[in-house]
C-alpha cells in the first residue's frame, strides 16, 4: 500500500526521514504536485508511536518546505494508479491550496466554558426556553471571539460543537511572520472574557486546511 | 510529549478543564472498549451511554428547531421539555453509577463537530 504523508511542490525539498513502521519516505511527482508517501504492508493502527511518526514525517516537511498540504494520519492508497485517480480528481485544487498555505503556519484555538450547574427549572417550557437561551448565547459569544481572529488569518475553519461546554474549536492559516501578532490578539481576548478558559497552540502544519480534509468534509 | 508541551502558545483559565477537553482530540482515533473483565461493564456502559447521549442531543435539538419555528403547541413544549429533563437527570445519574465523567461520553461526529 501507497501510505501518504502530504502534498508538495514538485520542487520541494524532502527530507531524508523514516515514517511509519520504519519505512523509507518517497517522493512521487504528479505534474505540478507531488506526493510524500512509503510503501506499507497493509493498513496502520492508530497507536501513538504510529501517529507520532506521521507527524515527525510532516514537521520534517514543514522546516524545510514553506509549501506543504499535510495529510492526516492513515490515508492510503492500493498503488500508484490509485493514488493518481484521486489526484486527477481534486482537478488542479492542490496547485491553488499549496498556494494559499504557502508561507503560513496553523494556529489551534479551544475555547471552553465553566460547565454550568444544572438550574432548577420549573415546568418543560422553562427547560425548553433555558436551552434555546444557553444555545444562543453560546453561538453569539463563540462568534465574537472567532470573528476578529479570522479577519487576521488567510483562511480559518471552526468546527460545531453541539453542547454548550466547548465553546470554540477553531484553526487559523496564519503567516509564519504573524504568528506573534496574533498570539497576542488571542491573549486580548482571554483578557476580555475572563470567565472563559483558552488554549492557543501552534505552529502546526496546516493539517486543517489540507484538500483532502475539506473532501472529507463535504462528504 | 515535548513536543507538545512546546506548542503551547498561550492558556489561561481553568487549565483542567482545557486538559480534558483537549484529551477529547484522542476520540478522533477509533477508541477500543477496555475488554478486561474489571473493566468489561463499564466499557460496555461507556459506549451505550454514548449513543444515547448522542440520540439525546439530536432529539433535542430537533425538538428546539421546531419550537424556535413555531411548529409546536404549547401542550407539546410542556411535554417535550418534560422529557429532555427527566433524561438528563436520568443520563447524569446513570453516568455517575458507572464512575464516568460527561466527557467519556463525547464523539467526534466529524463534520458534525463534537457531541459535547
Amino acid at each position: 500500500m501507497l501510505y501518504l504523508y502530504a502534498f508538495v511542490r514538485e520542487s520541494a525539498e524532502v527530507p531524508d526521514a523514516t515514517g511509519v513502521g520504519g519505512a523509507p519516505v518517497t517522493f512521487v511527482a504528479l505534474g505540478a504536485v507531488a506526493a510524500v508517501v512509503a510503501e506499507v504492508d497493509g493498513a496502520l493502527e492508530a497507536t501513538d508511536e504510529n501517529v507520532l511518526a506521521h507527524a515527525h514525517v510532516v514537521d520534517a516537511l514543514a522546516a524545510v518546505n514553506d509549501a506543504v498540504l499535510p495529510v492526516r494520519f492513515g490515508r492510503g492508497f492500493r498503488d500508484r494508479d490509485d493514488l493518481e485517480a484521486a489526484v486527477l480528481r481534486l482537478d488542479g485544487e492542490l496547485k491553488d491550496r499549496l498556494a494559499e498555505v504557502s508561507g503560513c503556519v496553523e494556529i489551534g484555538l479551544h475555547v471552553a466554558a465553566p460547565a454550568q450547574p444544572a438550574q432548577p427549572v420549573g415546568s418543560g417550557r422553562d427547560y425548553m426556553e433555558h436551552r434555546l437561551r444557553d444555545l444562543a448565547r453560546a453561538d453569539a459569544l463563540a462568534a465574537d471571539i472567532h470573528a476578529p481572529l479570522a479577519e487576521r488569518a488567510r483562511a480559518a475553519t471552526r468546527s460545531r460543537s453541539v453542547g454548550t461546554t466547548a465553546l470554540l474549536r477553531a484553526a487559523y492559516l496564519v503567516p509564519a511572520a504573524d504568528v506573534h501578532a496574533f498570539r497576542g490578539a488571542v491573549d486580548e481576548a482571554q483578557r476580555r472574557y475572563g470567565e472563559l478558559s483558552f488554549a492557543c497552540t501552534g505552529p502546526w502544519p496546516p493539517y486543517s486546511f489540507a484538500v483532502l480534509e475539506r473532501e472529507g468534509a463535504a462528504a | 510529549m515535548t513536543d507538545t508541551i512546546d506548542r503551547l502558545l498561550l492558556a489561561g483559565g481553568d487549565l483542567e478543564t482545557l486538559a480534558r477537553d483537549l484529551e477529547g482530540t484522542r476520540s478522533a482515533l477509533p477508541r477500543r472498549i477496555e475488554a478486561d473483565p474489571e473493566n468489561v461493564e463499564r466499557g460496555l456502559a461507556q459506549l451505550v451511554l454514548t449513543l444515547i447521549e448522542l440520540l439525546r442531543q439530536l432529539m433535542e435539538r430537533q425538538a428546539l428547531r421546531r419550537m424556535e419555528a413555531g411548529n409546536l403547541d404549547d401542550e407539546q413544549i410542556e411535554r417535550l421539555g418534560e422529557t429532555f429533563m427527566k433524561l438528563e437527570q436520568r443520563m447524569q445519574e446513570l453516568t455517575e453509577h458507572f464512575g464516568l465523567d460527561q466527557r467519556d461520553l463525547n464523539l467526534n461526529l466529524g463534520p458534525l463537530g463534537d457531541l459535547l
